[in-house]
């Protein structure tokens, strides 16, 4: 049922009126400017501003005039029908609570409300600073990972430099290191026994000087033989060789020069492993072998010299 | 107090009228003078920044970085914004490695861009800008370093300046998608004084993948070294060797002389860059007599014992082939013939096995196809195809005359031999992004004793009496193949009795070969040019370091 205008209107009027039976007593309210009077109250704002400073009661402004409600469809569902005005007039219904909640009237009559708002303000400016120093930050993070990157970068590049043979060669020269020629250079056989040798010579590590100094004069003997063997096949094979002319033999100087060890390096490997540290480590392996070891030769290569072997027999 | 109201009143309205003139104002400015405004902020607060993206590292198989990325700047300037050139380029030239008058004649010029460096290091970069010269800007970008320099250089390739660094040659080219990575973009807002307020990123970059190679780079020293040294000696056209597992196909090292320093591959001529060990075809010459026997040995045709009359000459379709030494009527067994390198010999074989199967065994060995190493620019070789045989195609193809093969396909064609009959295509790369690749698989061209029983006979090579005879490695057996063939002189269309390809091909320990190297020597000019004087004791230096350094026994 839809009331008539004029009845909601005068529902309205007697609901402002001074004096009606809903008017309840209320704080006076502080007017710093002029209001807009509305509707019937224009009366009383007249009052108002004829003797200032006296405390009127609060005028409610009018309720508008409800819409007249829409007839509900003939086929349509009726829970929707019911429900939707249902909602709206929940809304209004809240909003309206809201607006004469005795709470939101005395936050806005009070002090409170200036320091909220300041607080919000001051939030809102801080908030602001702390997103520009954080982008701030996030530029300097980016310059600080740049520069992390070009050092990492660096790095690798001087890594890969340190272990360039050309860099490393002089110095293990200069170290009294020399290429094991690859005829001195023995490998062990491995044999299911050794696992329990290796691991008992681990618990006993350096057993005694003697054990080393038999393996070091062995190696000796051994890589001679070989080096014997080597220069052997190689005038047997110049013999044999029909294009041994000088070009060859220029070829063969070229051949030498570039390898670091050749015929002459069986007493070079041999001192410059008794001589260089590497002769501890023959040690270990020697008498990680039972000291049957035939030969412990070194291998420098890319700088680093370490104990390859011991003899083929152990 | 009607006064009062009044004044303030006019006050209020004072400051209404003004409310209206600064909203009008603000109006006029967010509505048609918006999209100056916008432009103007957009260049003087908001940059779009490209994030270059780090461009994958290349490894060798111990992690030994061959190429690298490091942050680098692209120095450019706008001439016009430049007051005083001449003080200008005082200032650059030192930082910039430029002369003063290269600084000036940059800055001279009447365009609003130049480049004044590519690339240039962080550290000079940065002193350039500190100066905060009016018209001197810089960018990021990446600069390709290759902290070896010359090692492996022609392998790796380069990497162009223009489109975010591309790659343009080698594997920088053919993995440039997995190396390459994807640039970001940036999007920054800065304050009055260049400070910036706002970062957002509005691509994130994507760095490229590492890649790690099947190369060592101790053993590619040894080869390059070894290459210098022949180049030194007996100063060739050009040079390249080829370092390999023969039972996996993973390449341990590929040499090329002249050597070329990747940092600066300007300094050399174009040719120098290439990749000669997939680029280059050559007439292989003898070494391609081992394919001849190998397809006779397993047709059944022959045993390395068969027996062979073997004159100083031959003929055939009118053309007469000779052995390189004149030797009165000899017979020699098929091992004989390859420790001797006959071309007689090699020929009646050939004859015996008949062109047909001939044809077919040249291609089962892979020539004639690329190998698919995986490295741009591999040349296919070419064979003659069968119709186009003519009556003395048999007398100089079985001889390794007439084909044209690449220093990769011979490799890839005796690992076979060397592994047990299995044809693998030959690999560099080894991980990419840390997953590994995949190993091709092979496929068996000759049964393990014809493997066996080639590899036998090729160990004769090396022996006395073969033709490799000087070469020799204490304590380990080698076997090989040596090869010296004349060049087509492109004047006359004839062989050439000046220009020789020498090359060698083996591997070590003979009997289980788990080392196989290549060499080839192009045009070597002075001194001798059998393959067996310039590259067999080349193979041997190789040899002679890699094998123990692998911790290869002698078997």
């Amino acid at each position: 049922m839809t009331p008539p205008a004029a009845t909601a209107a005068s529902r309205s009027l007697a609901r402002t009126a001074p004096g009606s039976r809903r008017t309840v007593v209320r704080h006076p309210r502080r007017i710093s400017g002029p209001t807009r009077p509305t509707g019937s109250a224009r009366v009383a704002t007249a009052v108002a501003v004829a003797a200032p400073g006296v405390a009127l009661p609060r005028q409610h402004p009018a309720r508008p005039a409800s819409k007249p409600r829409r007839a509900p469809a003939r086929n349509g569902s009726r829970g929707s029908a019911h429900e939707s005005p249902g909602i709206a007039l929940r809304t209004v219904g809240v909003f309206e609570a809201v607006s004469a909640s005795a709470l939101l009237d005395r936050l806005i009559r009070g002090r409170i409300w200036i320091g909220l708002l300041a607080f919000s303000l001051i939030g809102i400016v801080a908030m602001q600073l702390v997103v520009l120093k954080l982008n701030t930050g996030i530029g300097g993070t980016l310059t600080r990972e740049a520069t992390l990157q070009r050092e990492n970068a660096q790095l690798g590049i001087e890594d890969s430099m340190y272990s360039a043979e050309i860099r490393v060669a002089p110095l293990a020269a200069a170290a009294g290191m020399t290429l094991a020629p690859a005829g001195t250079v023995h490998f062990v056989q491995a044999a299911p026994a050794d696992v329990a040798r290796a691991a008992s010579a681990l618990s006993a590590p350096i057993q005694a000087s003697a054990g080393s100094q038999a393996g070091a004069t062995e190696s000796t003997a051994t890589t001679e033989s070989s080096a014997s063997e080597s220069s052997a096949s190689e005038s047997s094979a110049s013999e044999s060789s029909a294009a041994n002319d000088s070009t060859g033999t220029a070829a063969a100087a070229g051949t030498n020069q570039a390898s670091s060890a050749s015929g002459s390096s069986s007493t070079e490997a041999s001192s410059a492993a008794a001589g260089s540290g590497t002769s501890s480590a023959e040690s270990e392996t020697s008498s990680a072998s039972g000291a049957t070891a035939a030969a412990a030769t070194t291998t420098a290569t890319g700088g680093s010299t370490e104990p390859s072997s011991s003899g083929a027999g152990g | 107090m009607a006064v009062v109201q009044h004044r303030v009143g006019k006050l209020f309205t004072l400051f209404f009228v003004l409310l209206l003139l600064a909203g009008a104002r603000a109006l006029y400015l967010g509505g048609p003078h918006a999209g100056a405004l916008r432009r103007a902020a957009r260049t003087q607060q908001l940059t779009n920044e490209v994030v270059p993206a780090q461009r994958g590292t290349i490894t060798d198989r111990n992690g030994v970085a061959l190429a690298i990325s490091e942050p680098a700047q692209e120095l450019t300037a706008d001439p016009y914004l430049i007051k005083r050139p001449l003080a200008v380029a005082q200032r650059l030239a030192p930082l910039l490695g430029l002369t003063r008058a290269q600084v000036l004649t940059k800055l001279s010029e009447h365009t609003g861009f130049v480049y004044l460096a590519h690339s240039l290091p962080y550290d000079a970069a940065h002193k350039v800008l500190a100066l905060k010269l009016p018209g001197v800007q810089g960018a990021p970008v990446m600069r390709r370093v290759y902290p070896r320099g010359t090692l492996a250089a022609q392998v790796l390739g380069i990497v162009g300046t223009e489109h975010e660094g591309a790659g343009r040659m080698g594997l920088e080219y053919s993995l440039n998608s997995a190396l390459a990575g994807h640039a970001g973009q940036r999007r920054v807002v800065s304050d009055a004084i260049g400070q910036p307020i706002s970062i957002a990123e509005t691509h994130h970059e994507q760095a490229g993948s590492s890649v790690e190679l099947t190369l060592d780079a101790n053993i590619q020293q040894r080869a390059e070294d070894v290459l210098s040294a022949v180049g030194r000696v007996f100063q060739p056209k050009d040079s390249t060797a080829i370092v390999m597992n023969p039972r996996t196909g993973a390449i341990l090292a590929m040499a090329n002389w002249p050597l070329v320093n990747a940092n600066d591959p300007g300094a050399k001529a174009i040719e120098a860059l290439q990749n000669r060990a997939v680029s280059f075809n050559y007439e292989p010459g003898s070494t391609f007599k081992s394919v001849v026997v190998s397809g006779a040995l397993q047709e059944g045709r022959i045993t390395p014992e068969s027996g062979f009359e073997i004159p100083d000459q031959i003929e055939l379709g009118g053309r007469t082939i000779h052995d390189d030494t004149e030797h009165p009527g000899e017979s020699l067994t098929t091992s004989q013939i390859l420790a001797q390198s006959s071309n007689v010999g090699a020929i009646k074989i050939g004859l015996l096995e008949g062109r047909d199967k001939f044809n077919t065994w040249v291609h089962r060995f892979g020539f004639g196809a690329p190998t698919g190493v995986g490295l741009p620019g591999e040349e296919s070789g070419a064979t003659l195809p069968l119709n186009r045989y003519s009556g003395s195609s048999m007398g100089n193809l079985p001889i390794g005359q007439g084909e044209l093969v690449t220093p990769i396909q011979m490799a890839t064609a005796y690992s076979a031999i060397a592994n047990g009959g299995i044809l693998r295509s030959p690999h560099i790369v080894s991980q990419i992004g840390g997953r590994p690749v995949p190993e091709p698989a092979g496929r068996r061209i000759i049964s393990t004793t014809t493997a066996a029983e080639l590899r036998s006979m090729l160990k004769g090579v090396l022996a006395p009496g073969g033709t490799a005879s000087e070469v020799s490695i204490p304590g380990y057996q080698l076997a090989g193949k040596t090869g010296t063939a004349s060049k087509i002189d492109p004047k006359t269309g004839e062989y050439s009795k000046s220009a020789y390809v020498a090359s060698f091909v083996g591997f070590a320990p003979a009997s289980d070969p788990k080392l196989l190297c290549a060499v080839i020597i192009d045009e070597p000019q002075t001194g001798s040019i059998y393959g067996g004087v310039v590259a067999a004791p080349a193979f041997g230096q190789i040899m002679e370091f890699a094998l123990p350094y692998l911790g290869i026994s002698p078997g």
